[in-house]
């Protein structure tokens, strides 16, 4: 969760470079009019086709009304439910709840990372912490959160807070890292006093970065929230779309999809037009996050806080400041830990989930690529598919639990497609922009050697666009793995890391949910540790 | 990656190259990996049930496409995945291996799929043709029926299962009136909804007096015992910690309502897709067959104490059955006569009246009565249930 969705933000230039690139090879400005008009309709033919075989599918009974109901039929429905009031008022309760616990962690989040930005001490103690929380996805710190928390508006909250805090933390402490370094001594030269330098130098400077991670928390925000209220809630938009599904009433599923989608993206837009009245942003040298690399002696010091922890933990149960069936004593854990990674079912869950994960990688992601590339490379495909795929991209992953369901069943070949459908989107997006990335200069000296068709694919794309189709790999990471412990919960019990914390909640063993959180967590600092070696092997050249 | 404009000299063709061929390999190895834990994977195909710790393989998971299958869903699973089920005539069927025993001689497989998301999961499978046979509670039946499934009811699933409304023991709720407003858990568009609301209404209360959580049964059972909630809508398996101490019932389906009416009780259905009611009448008769058998075995008051063993696997102790209260004759019988007729119109009419469904549906064209009739004659147990006939 740490890594960013920097490319949603790129993506409206991207468009409007992609066209740009387009239309350069277009000479008269008359035909370039022309050229955009026709990206227009292009655009809107996708969605129209998609709707008319939609309509057209249903009207000849292709598909059973119980799969998917007529256009009309969801229309309809969704006129009725704005009618009475329910989607209003529950998607009051769904923004109400984002807006606090984004309030919440956002304010969290700022305060630790400028503070962690601005001492180097802070920074080295606690980072490291930060990065082992962030490799939880928000599902599987649910049900921890409700052991503690109960099913309440807290559990709401925190969970939100929780999904908000981590990526604004790291943004605004990469933040001042960027702050260049002239600012720095011009405060100084000016003897600014602390609060002063933090007011007129820090804040502004780092405030593009800060936006940044407040725009990319904010989708997360919107993701785990909708998750926790279809887990555990009475009211919200969530709340409606399970309870459509309990009653396998596909059409509200449908209309709720479709709401969750449009008031994500129109919360992303309002954070995206705040960007842009930034003062003083250059827009245009943005760059790909890189991660703060953790240097070896800079663990030492990062291992403190967990370490505090653990004495905290220990004295907490020796003197019994918990109920013991909530918060297990950190030898329980440990035992529980062990027997269950060697004697128990643990290993077969990290097995089952692993390979379940690199099956939906494998496929999302090998079709993101083709996909990217085709976009990037047959221009009319790019601008007539490119809207669609964006507006698609903002249905909430989860959204799509139910419709799978109904489509492909409850085994393992659903759970696979919803890995790859979550695995896809990221590598997709990457692997587009790494192909319209490709410089002119490069195009140029193609165009002269003639170098064309797969030898131009080989040498001249491929390369340059390795590197944005692993930061889109390394997202896609992040969220194939979020999808395995979803699918676990969602579909149809099997073994699995994400069943193990049911499982665990169920028998009220907290020792074993806290084992499988630790699991989670640290597959998924590894799976990110490879990906970024295998980068490192692979574009040493790039980075030269 | 900024400076990868100006990098297209030799050297980076080159190192390029050698990445490409790196990635290649890499996925390649991936690739093999994959199908490697695949082929793995693919031998236990319906895994949860066998990792169980009894060990036993109860499920007969289908290999290829040559051999025939017969498909039946299930809506629950035993406490914590267990693959096995208790409480009604299903759990005695699939518990003996009475239809795998029946079928085997001519190479038919069983499948039984037990799905934790219940009723609403077993539509799903219904509507996505992958079941050709299935029990079901009646609200999911009913609701299934309204969204235009084609299936048919040939046989009874069972009657007067009961509901308990529970509270933790030391909380300050002790009638529904201290329970408005509060966070209720129900397992929405399963039989317990509709059943919690049917006792809600003979009190004077609906379901939105509360603030109701949809949850599965087992996860619920953790919430209240875990003070998540306040109040809990449960089946039997809730009577393990009723009798623990640890919730106290606060409403029930075993007392009648204030005017002396007795309450609304549970049915289950044994649903047949109309598809394969069309191209195998022989292999249902079979089946409605085998549950009459079992059904006749299970009247039996003789037979209480080893039903309820076999139900116990699922993981319940026997003491939540033998709370239950049950007339086991009444409780498996498998007619679908007049009262049990009478008694899904009555939950069909509710299921509309409560917004659960939104179409009204076609009851009496919803029964096929001749596989349970020719089964009784087959049998000889015509008279073996005492069932209103029409």
């Amino acid at each position: 969760m740490t890594m960013s969705l920097e490319s949603t933000g790129g993506n409206h230039e991207l468009a409007q470079e992609g066209s740009a690139g387009h239309l350069a090879r277009v000479i008269a400005p008359v035909m370039a009019l022309d050229a955009a008009a026709r990206a227009r309709v292009l655009a809107l033919l996708a969605p129209f086709v998609v709707l008319a075989l939609w309509y057209w599918a249903t009207l000849r009974n292709w598909i059973a009304p119980q799969l998917l109901p007529s256009p009309s039929v969801v229309w309809d429905t969704f006129t009725q439910m704005l009618r009475s009031g329910q989607i209003t008022a529950n998607l009051a309760w769904s923004l109400r709840r984002v807006l606090f616990g984004f309030g919440i962690g956002a304010f969290f989040g700022l305060v630790l990372g400028w503070a962690m930005g601005l001492s180097k001490v802070l920074e080295r103690l606690l980072y490291p912490s930060v990065v082992a929380i962030a490799q939880v996805p928000a599902l599987g710190f649910i049900p921890l959160a409700m052991m503690f928390l109960g099913i309440g508006e807290s559990l709401k909250l925190v969970i939100v807070a929780k999904a908000v805090f981590v990526p604004v933390l790291i943004h605004s402490m990469r933040g001042v890292g960027m702050v260049p370094a002239g600012y720095w001594e011009l405060a100084s030269v000016n003897e600014h006093r602390w609060l002063a330098t933090l007011l007129r130098v820090v804040i502004p400077a780092s405030l593009y970065q800060v936006v940044t991670g407040l725009r990319l928390a904010l989708s997360q925000a919107w993701l785990a929230l909708v998750t926790v209220e279809l887990l555990a809630s009475s009211e919200g938009i969530g709340y409606v779309m399970i309870q459509g599904r309990q009653l396998n009433q596909i059409d509200v599923v449908l209309v709720t999809a479709v709401i969750i989608g449009v008031a994500g993206f129109l919360l992303d837009a309002a954070l995206e037009r705040l960007e842009r009245l930034l003062p003083g942003c250059d827009r245009t040298s943005r760059q790909p996050a890189r991660r703060v690399r953790l240097k070896s002696n800079a663990l030492g010091l990062g291992l403190i806080a967990p370490a505090l922890f653990c004495v905290l933990w220990f004295w907490a149960s020796r003197e019994r400041w918990f109920d013991s069936r909530f918060v297990p004593s950190p030898a329980q854990f440990l035992e529980t830990f062990n027997a269950q990674l060697f004697g128990g079912e643990l290993l077969t869950d990290i097995g089952w989930s692993l390979q379940r994960m690199l099956a939906g990688l494998l496929i999302g992601g090998s079709v993101g690529i083709i996909f990217g590339v085709l976009l990037g490379r047959v221009h009319w495909l790019g601008s007539a598919l490119l809207p669609s795929f964006n507006a698609f991209r903002q249905v909430t992953l989860i959204a799509w639990i139910p419709l799978l369901t109904l489509w492909l069943g409850q085994g393992e070949e659903a759970k696979q497609t919803f890995i790859a459908l979550a695995a896809f989107v990221p590598v997709g997006l990457a692997a587009f922009e790494g192909t319209r990335a490709v410089s002119a200069a490069n195009k140029e000296l193609s165009a002269v050697f003639c170098v064309t068709g797969s030898a131009q694919l080989r040498w001249l794309v491929l390369p340059s666009a390795l590197p944005h189709v692993f930061s889109g790999l390394e997202l896609s990471l992040v969220y194939a793995w979020l999808a395995t412990i979803g699918a676990e919960y969602f579909f149809k019990v099997s073994p699995g890391v994400g069943n193990a914390m049911i499982d665990g909640r169920e028998h009220f063993r907290m020792d074993l949910v806290l084992s499988a959180v630790v699991v989670v967590g640290v597959l998924g600092f590894v799976l990110n540790r490879a990906v970024l070696l295998l980068r490192s092997r692979l574009l040493n050249w790039a980075n030269q | 990656m900024n400076s990868q404009k100006a990098a297209t000299t030799t050297r980076g063709a080159t190192s390029c190259r050698a990445s490409v061929q790196y990635l290649v390999v890499t996925l390649v190895l991936v690739a093999f990996g994959c199908v490697f834990a695949c082929r793995r994977g693919s031998e236990p195909k319906e895994d949860p049930l066998n990792r169980d710790a009894a060990g036993q393989v109860h499920v007969s998971a289908v290999q290829g496409t040559a051999k025939a299958v017969i498909r039946i869903g299930y809506p629950g699973v035993g406490i914590g995945g267990r693959p096995y089920i208790g409480g009604n005539i299903a759990a005695a069927v699939h518990g003996k291996r009475a239809l795998e025993s029946e079928f085997e001689r001519d190479g038919i497989a069983i499948d039984w799929s037990l799905n934790k998301g219940a009723g609403p999961a077993v539509n799903e499978l219904i509507a996505g043709r992958q079941l050709d046979l299935a029990y079901l509670g009646d609200l999911a039946a009913i609701i299934g029926r309204s969204i235009g499934l084609d299936t048919k009811i040939v046989a009874a699933g069972g009657r007067g299962g009961n509901l308990y409304l529970v509270v933790r023991h030391n909380s300050s709720f002790h009638s529904l009136n201290d329970l408005r407003g509060k966070r209720v858990v129900v397992f929405k568009g399963t039989a317990l909804q509709l059943q919690a609301v049917r006792i809600l209404e003979q009190r004077g209360y609906a379901e939105s007096d509360f603030k109701t959580i949809t949850m599965d049964q087992a996860t619920g059972i953790a919430a209240i015992l875990g003070g998540d909630v306040d109040a809990l809508w449960a089946q039997f398996p809730i009577l393990e910690y009723v009798e623990k101490g640890d919730v106290r019932v606060v409403a029930s389906s075993r007392e009648p309502a204030p005017d002396k009416t007795p309450s609304a009780t549970a049915f289950g259905v044994l649903l047949a897709t109309g598809e394969f009611e069309r191209q195998h009448a022989d292999w249902v008769q079979r089946v409605v067959s085998v549950f009459v058998k079992e059904s006749d075995w299970g009247s039996e008051d003789k037979h209480r104490d080893e039903l309820y063993n076999l139900w116990s696997r699922a993981g319940y102790p026997k003491v939540v059955f033998e709370k239950d209260g049950h007339d086991l004759s009444r409780r498996l019988s498998p007619l679908l006569d007049a009262q049990f007729i009478g008694e899904v119109k009555t939950g069909a009419d509710a299921a509309l009246k409560f917004g659960l469904i939104r179409k009204a549906i076609d009851v009496p064209g919803w029964f096929e009565s001749k596989y349970i009739e020719h089964a009784l004659k087959d049998l000889k147990l015509e008279q073996r249930w005492f069932g209103s006939r029409e």
